[in-house]
């Protein structure tokens, strides 16, 4: 195998860092996240709060380091819910075949016909503003997307060999897309998988930006730039540099990506 | 042309389809949410046998397949709910915000098309050297980017420190009324030409905003679009007899990668719908995107599912005459969808 491109090692290094703050947060963060300093409220960039302070004189960098908890959390979920139920209804539709297959697959065709994120907004709405929600309902609306990625390349898959001398041996549906398909797409997944990471930190992050996601105290990186965002002009800080967190992490995931594929499959040029 | 006929008609028929889904996906949303339409119509102060009372009237003591239906037949006469907040049709609120929002999301998807495409076909001609380069290394940025946060960067920069760009809704002073509610071509028709200026200058920031995650996804399909058209017979045939470079692009290879964009910039309208919501909320851009923001803070339900149905219904009329264009500017085009 060749050497991996340089880009899968920049963006892993940053998803590792990403994911040392998640694991470490109380360790990293020099204060707990929701430390009251009513003396220090907005305190500015300094040695003591590196990123200033909020409103109620909680640490904006102790934030941002907690927030990555939650924010990559959900991330994780949302790809977890869209990529494992995805893969899994378009291997088994496209190892039963016939009617099921056309069925998933006009249903797929119908949602991804919608504007997916309005719909998981309105979802989240309903079921109630929460982080646990938001995740809920982006994971289910980027099933159709794998669905149909994962059913692709399954077709080609289940003429193969050996899939069909195991199917000759009485493998069923379930186990063929477990313990034979699965493993052989497991390179497509990953660079997928990645690259939808990167899409949910962003979609995670706007929505709670918008109420809908981590609910007050909760330091999440799109609730954190909320609160900073009702006193930019002023304080700045508070808004500014959770922003850096959710754009270093997206950039880390794309990265990752698409090195990844470059690495996995060097035919591919897109 | 009748294989286009019968291709347009599937397609028609598929958008009616999806149409109807939109309708039952907004009406099971509508029975999750923890709302009770009956309750909210009575008031608080209403007693249980008066809400009992309404909710007969309003048929919610049904079976859900016939409220589906009274809901359906709601939604095709055009009443899409009553927002809570005011009490005004959602259709009244959402049209009277519509144009801020359309002028909007049309600018940033001409900025975006505007930017990315020389980008892609320029980095497909210089495949391999420094252009294609620089050219991935700003599609990984902008795609990256979260443009609600990029909008607020701007806001510091071109109104706090540098004081060149308004920061916040469309114009300065009370907005001129128009026939279209566009105000760039409203001031345009009435030759106002401050008017146009100061319009102009309220949607720089939002639209940059708004553009950014675009600008790189953009790129990318374009850039793969020209090393396919690139390499194709025709384009041989063109450099073979006599062509330079630059007029075989021109000539030969433009149409040919800007045909197939036609679907995809419906796809970007999808991204701008749902980021306006957010972007229109850091410029407090008096939009459809804030109005539903603010709903969602009421838990306005009828507000944030007339706005799913609505955007959801505009998103399937925009892809499908996008397939329309695309079909009549490309006549090989007939494989079923």
């Amino acid at each position: 195998m060749r050497r991996p491109p340089f880009v899968l090692y920049a963006g892993a290094a940053i998803v590792a860092a990403l994911g040392a703050c998640a694991l470490l947060a109380p360790w990293i963060a020099p204060y707990p996240p929701n430390a009251v300093d009513s003396g220090m409220a907005f305190a500015p960039p300094s040695a003591t709060h590196w990123a200033g302070a909020d409103g109620l004189g909680r640490d904006v960098f102790s934030r941002i380091v907690h927030g990555a908890r939650p924010s990559l959390l959900s991330a994780v979920g949302i790809v977890a819910i869209g990529l494992g139920g995805g893969a899994l209804i378009g291997a088994l539709a496209a190892l039963i075949g016939g009617a099921t297959e056309q069925i998933v697959m006009r249903v797929t065709e119908i949602v991804m016909a919608l504007p997916g994120l309005v719909i998981a907004l309105a979802l989240t709405a309903a079921l109630g503003p929460s982080l646990v929600n938001l995740t809920l309902a982006l994971g289910v609306l980027s099933i159709p997307f794998y669905v149909r990625l994962v059913r692709g390349e399954t077709l080609t898959l289940r003429e193969r060999g050996f899939v069909k001398a195991a199917r000759a041996m009485g493998a069923g549906p379930l186990w063929l897309a477990v313990r034979h398909i699965a493993p052989n797409l497991a390179p497509v997944l990953a660079v997928y998988g990645t690259m939808g990471l990167s899409g949910a930190v962003l979609a995670a992050s706007a929505l709670s930006f918008v109420g809908l996601g981590a609910q007050p105290p909760m330091a999440e990186w799109g609730a954190l730039i909320f609160d900073g965002s009702q006193t930019l002009l002023t304080e700045w800080w508070v808004a500014v540099f959770p922003g850096i967190a959710v754009a270093l992490s997206a950039l880390g995931f794309n990265l990752l990506g698409d090195g990844l594929r470059d690495w996995l499959d060097p035919r591919g040029d897109a | 042309m009748s294989t286009r006929v019968v291709r347009l008609a599937q397609r028609a028929g598929f958008s009616a389809v999806v149409l109807l889904s939109v309708t039952a996906i907004t009406f099971a949303i509508l029975a999750l949410s923890p709302s009770d339409p009956a309750r909210l119509l009575a008031g608080p102060q209403a007693t249980e046998a008066a809400v009992a009372q309404l909710r007969v009237r309003l048929g919610l003591d049904q079976p859900l397949w016939a409220q589906y239906g009274a809901y359906l037949a709601r939604v095709l006469s055009g009443d899409f709910g009553v927002s809570v907040q005011t009490g005004r049709p959602v259709l009244e609120e959402i049209a009277a915000r519509a144009p801020a929002t359309i002028e909007l999301m049309t600018s940033a998807l001409i900025v975006a098309a505007a930017i990315a495409i020389p980008l892609g076909v320029w980095a497909a001609r210089r495949r391999g050297g420094w252009p294609d380069h620089v050219v991935r290394a700003v599609s990984v940025a902008s795609i990256s980017m979260p443009g609600f946060w990029l909008g607020m960067l701007l806001v510091l920069l071109f109104y706090r420190e540098l004081g060149w760009l308004p920061a916040n809704g469309r114009f300065g002073g009370v907005e001129p009324g128009g026939p279209t509610g566009i105000l760039l071509i409203d001031t345009l028709a009435a030759g106002d030409a401050a008017g146009f200026i100061d319009a102009l200058a309220h949607l720089a920031l939002p639209v940059a905003a708004l553009a950014i995650a675009d600008i790189g996804a953009l790129a990318r399909l374009v850039r793969a679009q020209t090393l396919s058209v690139l390499s194709a017979d025709y384009m041989r045939m063109a450099r073979a007899s006599g062509l330079s470079e630059g007029e075989a692009v021109r000539h030969h290879a433009m149409r040919n990668v800007l045909t197939p964009l036609v679907p995809i910039l419906a796809l970007s309208l999808a991204q701008m719908l749902y980021g306006s919501v957010v972007i229109e909320t850091t410029f407090g851009w008096p939009g459809v995107g804030a109005y539903v923001v603010q709903a969602i803070f009421a838990l306005d339900y009828p507000v944030i599912l007339g706005f799913a149905l609505i955007a959801s219904i505009a998103y399937v009329a925009f892809n499908l005459a996008a397939d329309i264009a695309q079909s009549v500017l490309d006549p090989r085009i007939q494989e079923a969808v």
